[in-house]
């Protein structure tokens, strides 16, 4: 009797959706249930998303910030050290160091930095790069790169319950629900 | 086309209400601006000219800025400024009548007077840099020279005249003896000579007065019937009216600003005033959409997302203003060339360095640091602050660049009064004007194509609609 199925473990319920609308309507219904571990999957950027799933302003901006800012001065001292402190260069009768002069050099440090603070801090914060997740092995979850729109929620959710959950994005307007194991 | 007609069923009629305050406070502003004014005339004729010119130059931005924004939809067909462009199309339409303040100072314009301020040490400084200049040329007598033309590189020196625009004074002198001293001027008189600069500044005020009008009267033709050509008609203008943008902003700062100083060079000047202007008239205008949101004009069409993009663009533009004006002092620091570096040693001394540092910290890096998070571009009391400031900022960077011309060590600050008077006048006329064109049209465009999605109302298409009765 002892079959595959009765080893695997459930990673979460998918409901497949035709249109963005009605993917963002179902986020907002999944949002307002209070589930937490919980995702919407589109082809595309969906304005409005991001309210309707109730996400707080992404924090890849404070990464972003703080590299910047230790580009900033980082690269100012890089400049004092080599031309002021370790090796005096004197150019044209000016300070050997002037906040004029490296502030380019230090503004593009600041630009460097911040460009690989969002990078890698998205990396970070998305749990990235991984080499597998349990939605891709779905056949069905591969149209969500053509036309199709996926909310899943998580079994880990401590909201989720099969049933109750499989109602409410029925209700939602799901045509398609499935169960995705690990 | 049937997107169109549908929103525009749709739309409410617009309270036009806005606060008795609002009626009143125009009037109010003239009234007291009249009176400081007036005791200015009496108390420092000189400090008064130039305070005019700051307010002058103060109002001239924000409604170039208008101007600017009314351009930068029609040429980009950006959504987001269609509920906002009616104030900026009153905006600039202000900028012809401006031609109403500017006469004083082309009447002005010439006019010698002695230099009041100036003290020992600059005065020092002066002779220095005077024989430096002087062993280049050593033809020239140095007591001459002082003589001469005290506003000869820009420097006041006590007892010495100079006019307003001082190179119109090298000119008359010119004229008169055939002979002059101002090298500087003597190699631009073909631009900067009074015939040529009186046509320009006709010239600007009538291709202000050109564009500005046509483009509101095709919008406002757009109002009564909806037609797509009134759309097509202000697109072919933007694409001309871009270009005549440029140069006349360009003229009019090198000409009406930097022209007080002829001496000095600077290519970043025009684009210089560009950036602190549409700055301050981006902020203005989310002040004045966010007053009209709240009091019910603008109430459905302004959306949190419009105050954001607007709120965006002012933060772009902060960082657009700190770069041209950093890599303008870089330039001139970095070639230290006495020509140039004169400006700026000027604006290091006294209390202009203190202005200089309220400058770098209150344009820049208060707003730009203020402005960093998304959430705050929305916040009302936020907003406001930072408008107060960037008025503030603005009216100190016009003063930065006008008023060390007449106070070199001080005196600024003791005669301020003197341009809050003339900022409440001119103020209070333009906010008049501004009521008038207001309460005379529609609060936003009525039927522009895209009004619909920018206050974010679906408009199915005929197309769709019939799709999905087959379905």
């Amino acid at each position: 009797m002892d079959s595959l199925d009765d080893y695997q473990i459930p990673y979460g319920l998918m409901a497949e959706f035709d249109t963005p609308a009605g993917a963002m309507h179902a986020a907002e219904k999944v949002r307002d249930a209070g589930y937490v571990r919980w995702d919407v999957h589109t082809p595309y950027p969906v304005h409005g998303m991001d309210e309707a799933m109730g996400l707080d302003n992404s924090k890849v901006g404070w990464f972003t910030f703080c590299c910047g800012l230790c580009g900033f001065f980082g690269g100012m001292l890089m400049i004092w050290y080599m031309n002021a402190y370790d090796y005096g260069i004197p150019v044209g009768g000016k300070p050997n160091f002037s906040p004029f002069a490296s502030f380019p050099v230090a503004y593009e440090m600041t630009i460097l930095s911040g460009a690989f603070g969002s990078l890698f801090g998205m990396l970070i914060l998305n749990k990235l790069p991984r080499l597998h997740h349990p939605l891709l092995k779905n056949m069905r979850f591969a149209d969500v790169t053509h036309d199709k729109f996926f909310v899943v929620i998580e079994a880990d959710d401590p909201k989720y319950e099969e049933e109750e959950t499989r109602e409410l994005l029925k209700k939602a307007g799901s045509k398609h629900i499935e169960m995705v194991n690990e | 086309m049937t997107a169109k007609k549908k929103t525009s069923a749709k739309k409410v009629e617009p309270e036009q209400k806005l606060p008795e305050w609002a009626g009143k406070l125009p009037l109010f502003l003239i009234v007291l601006g009249a009176l400081l004014a007036i005791a200015g005339v009496a108390a420092d004729k000189v400090h008064f000219t130039h305070a005019w010119l700051v307010s002058f130059m103060f109002y001239l931005s924000i409604c170039l800025g208008g101007f600017f924004l009314v351009l930068l939809h029609y040429l980009l067909d950006s959504h987001w400024i269609v509920p906002i462009r009616r104030i900026a199309e009153h905006l600039s339409c202000m900028l012809p009548l401006l031609a109403v303040f500017f006469i004083p100072i082309a009447i002005w314009s010439g006019s010698e007077f002695v230099t009041v301020s100036g003290g020992a040490e600059e005065h020092g400084h002066a002779q220095a840099e005077k024989a430096d200049k002087a062993t280049e040329n050593a033809a020239e007598a140095h007591g001459e020279r002082v003589q001469a033309k005290a506003g000869d590189h820009g420097h006041a020196h006590d007892g010495g005249s100079r006019a307003f625009y001082s190179w119109m004074q090298s000119e008359k002198e010119y004229k008169q003896t055939h002979k002059t001293h101002d090298h500087a001027w003597y190699a631009k008189k073909g631009y900067l000579n009074s015939g040529f600069w009186h046509l320009r500044w006709v010239a600007i005020f009538v291709l202000w007065g050109v564009f500005t009008w046509l483009i509101r009267k095709h919008s406002l033709a757009q109002d009564a019937d909806g037609a797509a050509k009134w759309t097509r008609y202000n697109r072919k203008l933007a694409a001309a009216g871009i270009f005549v943008f440029a140069a006349t902003l360009t003229i009019g700062a090198v000409d009406w600003m930097k022209g007080l100083e002829h001496q000095w060079f600077s290519t970043m000047y025009g684009v210089y005033y560009f950036a602190g202007s549409v700055w301050v008239s981006l902020i203005t205008i989310y002040v004045i959409a966010l007053l009209m949101k709240n009091y019910g004009p603008l109430k459905d069409v302004v959306q949190k997302k419009t105050l954001k993009d607007n709120a965006t663009l002012f933060f772009a533009f902060t960082v657009f203003y700190a770069y041209i004006h950093f890599s303008q002092y870089f330039m001139i620091w970095n070639a230290s060339i006495p020509e140039e570096t004169f400006w700026y040693v000027k604006r290091e001394q006294g209390p202009w360095w203190n202005v200089g540092m309220l400058i770098i910290f209150g344009h820049f890096f208060v707003p730009f640091l203020a402005l960093l998070r998304q959430d705050v571009k929305v916040k009302p009391e936020v907003m406001i602050t930072v408008a107060v400031l960037a008025w503030f900022l603005h009216f100190c960077d016009m003063s930065y660049n006008i008023m060390p011309l007449i106070h070199e060590t001080g005196g600024w600050m003791s005669r301020i009064w003197i341009d809050l008077g003339c900022l409440a006048f001119m103020g209070g006329c333009l906010s008049m004007v501004f009521l008038h064109f207001f309460n005379k049209s529609a609060p936003y465009p009525q039927k522009d194509p895209r009004i619909a999605e920018t206050m974010g109302v679906y408009v199915q298409l005929h197309s769709e609609a019939k799709a999905a009765g087959k379905r």
